[in-house]
């Protein structure tokens, strides 16, 4: 089926037996501290890969996705080093050309690293556990029920422009399509998006929907494990912004 | 057939903005209480608006009564509780990324205890052989499956009357067969949008035929309606 949505939630690590909300903190956490770590030791560097290849186990990341994950990196990332020529290095002290490579490898590497933990904290998420993810935040509830909605809205409308794509591309087959596509795709979209959004509230009207009764009655509460990889996350995190002030 | 009606229609004229042209105009028409009735037309006749009329959706002149309460400004929420709404898109109507929370919603809302609410949410979902999709996400179902859950979603709160806009169009026969057996079990007035006339024939006891915003003709003669569509004049 559709490749975006199946990574959702395709992982099957032990993180799926804590809350999805834990899982999702716990993700921002790791994304955090992959930010936070000084990369001009080796050190901090070890405990960046470290940390996020020790999320993405516990997220049981399948390997196909960790391929491809591994790819996208690549396309995404190689140019940057192979402007390294180009950059700036901040560090004077060192030779001209291996600050350059240093400043432009920290860049693609955490840039790397954060992908990976982003990765697997989704195949962390089964989007039919999102909404429950949201209502669980310590967040106002208008503000959670908008992100509920946010999300189911803006995968209904992947779906649709992906089918619009399709559909267009059936009926223009053949040479100059390219161009075709370019100017009817902005029309025929948007066309349908307004359509959608209509209907979407009319469903809304119909059922009944408010902000009152927009998240599941029942929210979970954070059970031991919770709190615990919480805390040892949260600590994970605060560790790092400490190590960055200091080096 | 009881004679008390479950949907009236008297009159009534619709149009999208208050300016505009009309685009349905004089309708009169009625649905007993657990009455099925097919509501058949071409493409841009008038079905989907009729429908969308009568939950109070769109401005109209004229009389609307759902369940013997008179469709108001005032009495539109009323209304729209007592009915279950099918669009032609499910995925326009589903309001949560989990099965049974979108199945539940009807119940939660009106404060019945969730485990209640879920219970009868399956109740539901596996009536119409779906229980096995109540823990996935609708973005992992396929068209019918949607179908089936949107569908749901409208029968958990048992309402009086069903407006159904083309339940049958993205159906494969052996779906189409297993939703007419469905829909015949239920106990509740319905209007049902569709040109699939086979389909509408082994559901509905009676059609009401729409042409350019107009009632063309009523019957039980499903043939009749059959030639009155494929008759490229109406
Ligand atoms: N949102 C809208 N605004 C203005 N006109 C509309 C809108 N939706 C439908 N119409 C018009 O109303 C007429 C009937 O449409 P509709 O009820 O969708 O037909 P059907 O469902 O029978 O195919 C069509 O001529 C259509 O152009
Ligand atoms: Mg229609």
């Amino acid at each position: 089926m559709n490749v975006p949505f199946d990574m959702w939630g395709s992982g099957n690590g032990p993180a799926l037996r804590l809350l999805p909300q834990t899982r999702m903190l716990c993700g921002t956490a790791v994304f955090t501290s992959c930010m936070l770590l000084p990369f001009s030791t080796s050190a901090g560097t070890a405990c960046a890969v470290g940390l996020t290849a020790l999320w993405c186990l516990l997220c049981g990341m399948p390997l196909r996705r960790a391929v491809l994950c591994l790819g996208i990196a690549g396309a995404l990332f190689v140019p940057i080093l192979l402007m390294t020529p180009w950059i700036q290095a901040g560090d004077a002290h060192n030779s001209a050309m291996a600050g350059r490579l240093a400043a432009s490898g920290t860049i693609a590497l955490r840039a790397s690293l954060c992908l990976f933990i982003s990765f697997a904290t989704i195949t962390a998420l089964p989007l039919s556990e999102a909404h429950t993810a949201f209502a669980g935040l310590p967040l106002p509830r208008t503000a959670a029920v908008l992100l509920v909605q946010m999300l189911n809205q803006t995968l209904f409308l992947i779906e649709e422009t992906g089918r619009v794509i399709r559909a267009i591309r059936l009926r223009g087959a053949g040479r100059g399509l390219h161009v075709r596509l370019l100017f009817s795709f902005p029309v025929v979209w948007m066309g349908r998006m307004l359509f959608r959004a209509e209907r979407t509230a009319m469903a809304m009207t119909m059922r009944g929907y408010t902000v009152r009764d927009g998240l599941p009655a029942s929210v979970s509460c954070y059970a031991g494990k919770d709190i615990l990889m919480l805390v040892t996350t949260g600590c994970i995190a605060v560790g790092s912004l400490v190590l960055r002030i200091l080096s | 057939m009881t004679s008390e009606k479950t949907l009236i229609f008297k009159d009534v004229t619709v149009r999208y903005h208050d300016k505009s042209a009309s685009v349905l105009s004089g309708i009169t028409m009625g649905v007993s209480s657990n009455e099925r009735v097919a509501l058949f037309g071409l493409n841009g006749s008038g079905k989907t608006t009729l429908l969308l009329a009568a939950t109070g959706l769109l401005p109209f002149t004229g009389r609307i009564v759902v369940d013997g309460i008179e469709l108001t400004k005032k009495t539109a929420d009323t209304v729209r509780d007592r009915i279950g709404f099918l669009f032609s898109t499910p995925e326009d109507q589903i309001l949560f990324p989990r099965v049974i929370d979108d199945t539940a919603f009807s119940l939660t809302r009106r404060k019945i205890p969730v485990k209640e609410a879920h219970a009868r949410a399956h109740d539901a979902l596996a009536r119409l052989g779906a229980a096995d999709l109540a823990d996935k996400s609708p973005f992992q179902l396929s068209h019918g499956q949607r179908q089936r859950v949107a569908l749901a979603g409208a029968l958990v709160a048992a309402p009086p009357l069903l407006l159904l806009d083309e339940p049958s169009s993205a159906l494969d026969p052996a779906g189409k067969r297993s939703l007419a057996v469905t829909l015949s079990g239920i106990n509740a007035a319905m209007l049902v949008a569709t040109h699939d006339i086979p389909f509408a024939a082994s559901v509905c006891s009676r059609y009401v035929l729409l042409n350019a915003g107009k009632t063309h003709s009523e019957g039980v003669d499903f043939k009749k309606a059959e030639l009155c569509l494929d008759d490229s004049k109406i």
